[in-house]
């Protein structure tokens, strides 16, 4: 059983004060591991990365224990639309932003409410990806997801 | 003034390794630098009012075992809520949209709270122009 880990680091210098940020975070007991580069469409067209109707391709089994979401483009932006029961969430990354997702003690990996006290989360569900900004010309985009399919 | 450089990497140490690794520099005009303890009720981490900016990228971070959730305001009315396990981190971008929106808006203010008992949250929260 493999274990992921997350490192996170900031660094600079604002106004004269430094900022030197990192943080190691180990994953446990992880047995599945997705890894996809791509191009998202253009035209801000979505791609749809879903397991296909009886298979266990992973891109979007629920549950991920950790995931890193990426624009690994050079100048254009990249939408990805994270869906839930809830509805969408639109994460707009610029070249080389990236995003994290993580899994409550209990499961599910997000929510979305107009009720300010929820505190329950649940499973995504697909993952749409593609450039934001209309024009031609396909964007770069990476995604690390790793999980314990037995759980 | 100054740049920030914020690089992520995950990283797996299965037989044949694989990582992901992605980084990129926001051009910051301030920051804050705060740890606290949050009970069972959201309480504010941070705020872009006052700070001079009307976009932040921000990290929260749990020092502790406590797991806690974390509530991302943008419009006052639709919130979204990630979960941040014990010893977990997540970076929120500046602007996020959800459903009935169509492009993004500028995350306001993030609130959090423990599931049970008390979290201790470091929160670093980048003002950006």
């Amino acid at each position: 059983m493999a274990n992921a880990t997350l490192t996170l680091k900031i660094a600079g210098t604002v106004n004269d004060k430094t900022i030197a940020y990192t943080k190691t975070q180990t994953v446990d007991n992880v047995d599945t591991v997705i890894h996809r580069v791509g191009k998202a469409t253009i035209n801000s067209s979505l791609n749809t990365h879903v397991a296909p109707a009886g298979t266990q391709t992973p891109i979007a089994e629920q549950d991920h224990d950790i995931m890193l979401l990426a624009n690994i483009d050079s100048r254009a932006d990249v939408d990805f639309a994270i869906t839930c029961s809830a509805g969408d969430l639109h994460i707009i990354l610029e070249p080389g932003a990236f995003f994290i997702i993580q899994k409550a003690d209990a499961g599910g990996n997000l929510n979305l409410s107009t009720t300010a006290t929820t505190t329950t989360m649940v499973s995504t569900t697909s993952f749409d990806v593609g450039r934001y900004h209309l024009a031609s010309g396909a964007a770069k985009f990476q995604m690390f997801g790793c999980y314990n399919y037995a759980s | 003034m100054g740049l920030v450089t914020i690089t992520g990497t995950l990283a797996t140490d299965e037989t044949t390794a694989r990582s992901m690794t992605s980084s990129f520099i926001l051009d910051v005009i301030n920051f804050t630098d705060t740890t606290q303890p949050v009970g069972t009720t959201y309480e504010l981490l941070a705020g872009t009012t006052d700070s001079g900016s009307q976009y932040m990228w921000t990290v929260v971070e749990n020092t502790g075992a406590q797991e806690a959730v974390v509530r991302v305001n943008t419009d006052g009315t639709n919130y979204t809520f990630f979960p941040l396990p014990g010893y977990a981190v997540i970076l929120i971008p500046a602007a996020i949209w959800t459903q009935g929106g169509s492009a993004p808006v500028a995350v306001t203010d993030i609130r959090a709270r423990a599931l049970t008992g008390t979290s201790i949250l470091r929160v670093i929260a980048l003002f950006v122009a």
